[in-house]
Order: C-alpha cells, then structure tokens, then sequence
C-alpha cells in the first residue's frame, strides 16, 4: 500500500537535492507522504476529489515553501502542519470553524450500548473518531495514524504540549469508559471475580 | 473491551507508558508495579487494546492511495523555477583551476586509500576463518555510533560477546556501526539510541547496527521504539520489519523470522509480499518469501532468557543503577 520507508538522512538528501532544482527528487516525497496526507484530510471530513486537490495543494505548497523548513527537523509533522493549516482554511470558507476548547465531560451522551457493540470492533472506533469534534480528531490522527510525539503534535497545532497531552488523555479516557459500557456483560463478569 | 472495577492507589501513568513518554527508571518502576498490581495490570491490557484500535483506525488505509496519474499531476504542477536559495547555499563562481584540482585531488585520495586498504590485507596475520554469518552482516560504516549499550549475563552462565574483528567487547559501551556482533547463548544485550528507543537482544543474538536499522541474523530482538524512530527498519534473512512506532520482538529462528507485535505498526516485507501489521499479533516470514499467521507459537526459552513479550516478565536488569548505568542516561 505505501512506499517503503525511506530512512531520514535520505529524506534530507532529496530535500537538499529539491532546493538544488532537481524538481524530479520531490516525486519520492510526495509517494511517501501522499497516503498520509490524504487520510488526515479524509478523516477531517474532506471527500472525493476534493480531498485529493486538497492533498495536491498540500504538496504544492510545501514544494513553494520547501526554503523555509528546518532540515534539522523531521519532514512528516512540518508537512503535516502545512495540511492542517489548508484544513482549516478549507473548513473556515465552509463557515465552520476549528476549536481546541475543552471538551464535554461525555462525548458520546445520546448513544447506548447495543449488543452488537459487545465485540468492540473497527466499525465502534470509525464511529466513535467520527463522533470527536475537528479539534479532537487531529489529535488522534496525528498521534496514532502519524506516530507523532506530544512536542511534534503541539508544533503542528500551534496549541502548548501540555493542553494537547491533556486533551488526549481526557479524550482516551472518555473513549475507554465509553468502549467498556458497550460489553456490559464483560464488565459484570469481572465484578464478579474473586 | 473489558473494564477493572477495582482502583490502584499509585495510580501509575499508563498512557504515558504506552505513549513512550516516560524515563526508564519509571518505565522500570512501571513494569516491575504492573507485574505485581492485578488491577493495574488489566488496565494496562485495556489501554493496549484501545491503543490498538485507535492504530487501525487512525492509519491510512487503501482508500487513501493516490487515484491513477495523481502524482504525475502533482509533479506537473510543481513550478519550474525554485524561488531564491539562501545566501549560505548560493552556489558561487569557481576559479577555473579550481575545476580540474578537485577531481585531480580525490583521485589522488582514492589510490593511497586503495593502496593502504591493499598492503594491509595483505600483511594481516593468519588466523582462524571469520564466521561468515558474522561477516554477512557488516556493512557501512558511519563516523560516530548513536548506540549506547549494556550486557547482562545471567548468572552461572559466564560467556560474553564476540565481535566480527575479533576486539573484545566490555559489558558496557557504544556498539560500532557495521560491526557485527554475536552474543552467547545466555544473556540479555540492552541497546539505546536516540533518546527512548530501546533494543533488547537476547538467545544468542547475532547482528549488525548501522544508523538506518539493525541486521539480525539469528537470535531474538525486542523493539521498543519511539514513532520519531519511524524508517528504522530490522532486516533478517527472511525479509525486512520497517518500524513506525512500535513495540514489537523480532525472532530468527529455522523457520523463518517471527515478528510478535505488542503495539503500534510495522510493515513487514519478504521478496515477494509486503505487509502492513498494525493490531497485535505475530506473523512469520518465511524463507520462501511468504508471510504468514503461525498455526501455534513456537517453543521457546533460550538457556537463561525469559520470555519479553509483556512488561510483566521483561528482562530488566536486577538493579539497573549499577548493571545498566548508561542505560539510564541513554533511555
């Protein structure tokens, strides 16, 4: 599914090459990267071709402002920023906006457990990363879809690594309670052990 | 999904154990609390398993692959003229003799390096033949070594590691990029690098480090890396694990290389399959070339190792102030 890894010395070596001119040393990057790119857009609710000019305008910008990024840095969270930024542009013109304000202490009030949930599957966490406000989401996306540190998610956000640690603990959390309610008989037999 | 109706009075900072977040002597205390503390320990396998849904669920998937010709689009849009390089990489007018002195000086470096290279082999003492799976492994060689590590033998099982030049090898040191290594059969060999990221090779281990990944020829690994760590890769005979984050163990055995992992992604590759693996599970790469889910684990249990696939029976050092002492500044 996606390019095999390039290792970061390599990664710098085709960015310094892209600086040089060699236009055609940014087409790795852009395979590398572009699956990423495009998921953390699709998860913002960007569909369709939209999404993919979307991912097209991401990579355009970075290669316009390539000069400005940090070699000392790693690539991934200093492109991510860059769709992110987009992200909320997109979403601003829509006339919906962005926020980190803290969250409800329940996320998920208006949902109760059905059996079906019992097994926790893919489809229970799609639905409950679908249910986070924007805000949230990005934290999820950029943690567990992109493997990003705290100090690197709060780069990318703008946002003090404490208040992003936090809302994703908080977030976890809710997420954990809420998962547990939906296998209550899991729940009961446990209570009943020794 | 299942919940622990109980509380823990030490409240130990789970999410930030599997976030990679915390120091290894808290990492230590962490794992030998959870060994002991059943309620902690049932929350610990909650937050795994949230940890690996959230994984899955958040990682690209195939619909997120570029549509046919989208890249090239990409690569036709880009404009053709790069605005202005910054002063210090504004390449600048060379003298004209400067062009030929250039090549003429390397060139001259090349032969007195080929000529050292030629005199020395040829006037190395004889000695026994290096063991080739050692050699197989060596490869390039970088300046300075990110790898910090630790040997502990267990005790009653004296033995230490051999290194592909024949130097000896302390309990304690930086591994030499490209230099191979083997351990003896007992013994847990712990490796830092890059601030958290951790290596622990154990069942006689024979492997080579360089900056982009370890070589592992035989015996077992366990990873426990940081997402920054992401393009480390392991590679074995059977094929190659590309890391993204994750805490996983790498096992070469006559089967093939078996790759258990406990959390986070990888993506495995043989010569004719790849793989992305992202919920626990353990997957063999066989020699054939193919990857598959192992009907039943092996037997394991290597004399004097334990079995490092959960916290609960990690093989930490007895007193990690005075056996791994640069661990605690490497980790």
């Amino acid at each position: 599914m996606q390019p095999l890894s390039l290792p970061q010395d390599q990664e710098l070596d085709l960015i310094q090459q892209v600086r040089r001119g060699r236009r055609d040393a940014f087409r790795p990057l852009v395979e590398r990267y572009w699956s990423r790119v495009q998921c953390l857009l699709r998860r913002m609710g960007r569909t369709g071709d939209g999404n993919e000019d979307l991912c097209q305008e991401v990579f355009l910008r970075a290669f316009d402002r390539l000069e400005t990024y940090d070699l000392t840095r790693p690539f991934g969270p200093w492109l991510m920023k860059i769709a992110w930024n987009l992200t909320c542009e997109a979403i601003r013109r829509e006339g919906r906006r962005v926020s980190f304000q803290p969250l409800e202490d329940d996320l998920f009030p208006d949902r109760q457990p059905e059996p079906a949930d019992q097994a926790v599957d893919r489809v229970t966490f799609e639905e409950c990363l679908a249910r986070l406000p924007i805000g949230a989401r990005v934290l999820f996306l950029l943690r567990h879809g992109m493997h990003l540190s705290y100090d690197e998610m709060a780069l990318v956000l703008d946002e003090p690594i404490g208040s992003v640690k936090g809302q994703l603990f908080r977030i976890r959390g809710q997420l954990k309670r809420y998962l547990q309610s939906a296998a209550p008989e899991q729940v009961q037999e446990e209570a009943h052990e020794p | 999904m299942t919940a622990h109706t109980a509380t823990c009075r030490e409240q130990p900072d789970i999410q930030g154990y599997l976030d990679n977040q915390l120091t290894l002597p808290e990492r230590l205390r962490f794992e030998r609390h959870v060994k002991d503390c059943r309620t902690c320990n049932r929350a610990l396998d909650e937050y795994r398993r949230l940890f690996a849904g959230l994984d899955d669920v958040c990682s690209p998937t195939s619909a997120d692959d570029p549509s046919a010709g989208r890249i090239d689009q990409v690569m036709k849009r880009l404009p053709t003229t790069r605005p202005p390089v910054s002063v210090a990489e504004e390449p600048r007018t060379v003298p004209f003799w400067q062009l030929w002195f250039r090549p003429f000086a390397i060139g001259v470096a090349l032969c007195v390096t080929i000529a050292g290279w030629v005199l020395t082999s040829r006037f190395r003492p004889a000695g026994p033949a290096p063991d080739a799976g050692i050699h197989q492994a060596t490869h390039q060689m970088p300046m300075a070594s990110p790898y910090a590590y630790s040997f502990l033998p267990v005790p009653g099982k004296p033995g230490s590691i051999e290194k592909s030049d024949g130097g000896t090898v302390s309990p304690q040191g930086t591994l030499e990029p490209g230099a191979a290594y083997r351990l003896p059969a007992a013994g847990t060999l712990f490796v830092s690098f890059a601030g958290t990221n951790r290596l622990e090779f154990t069942r006689g281990a024979q492997f080579s480090a360089v900056a982009s990944g370890v070589t592992l020829l035989s015996g077992q690994v366990l990873c426990d890396l940081q997402p920054q760590a992401s393009g480390f890769t392991i590679t074995t005979p059977a094929g190659s694990i590309a890391v993204r984050g994750t805490r996983f163990t790498v096992e070469v055995t006559v089967r093939g290389t078996e790759v258990r992992l406990d959390r986070g992604v990888v993506e495995l590759q043989t010569s004719r399959h790849r793989e992305r693996l992202s919920t626990a599970g353990t997957r063999l790469l066989t020699p054939e070339g193919a990857i598959i889910t192992p009907v039943s684990q092996p037997a394991t249990g290597g004399a004097g190792t334990t079995e490092p696939t959960s916290p609960a029976n990690l093989p930490v050092p007895q007193d990690p102030a005075n056996t791994a002492g640069n661990l605690n500044q490497g980790f």
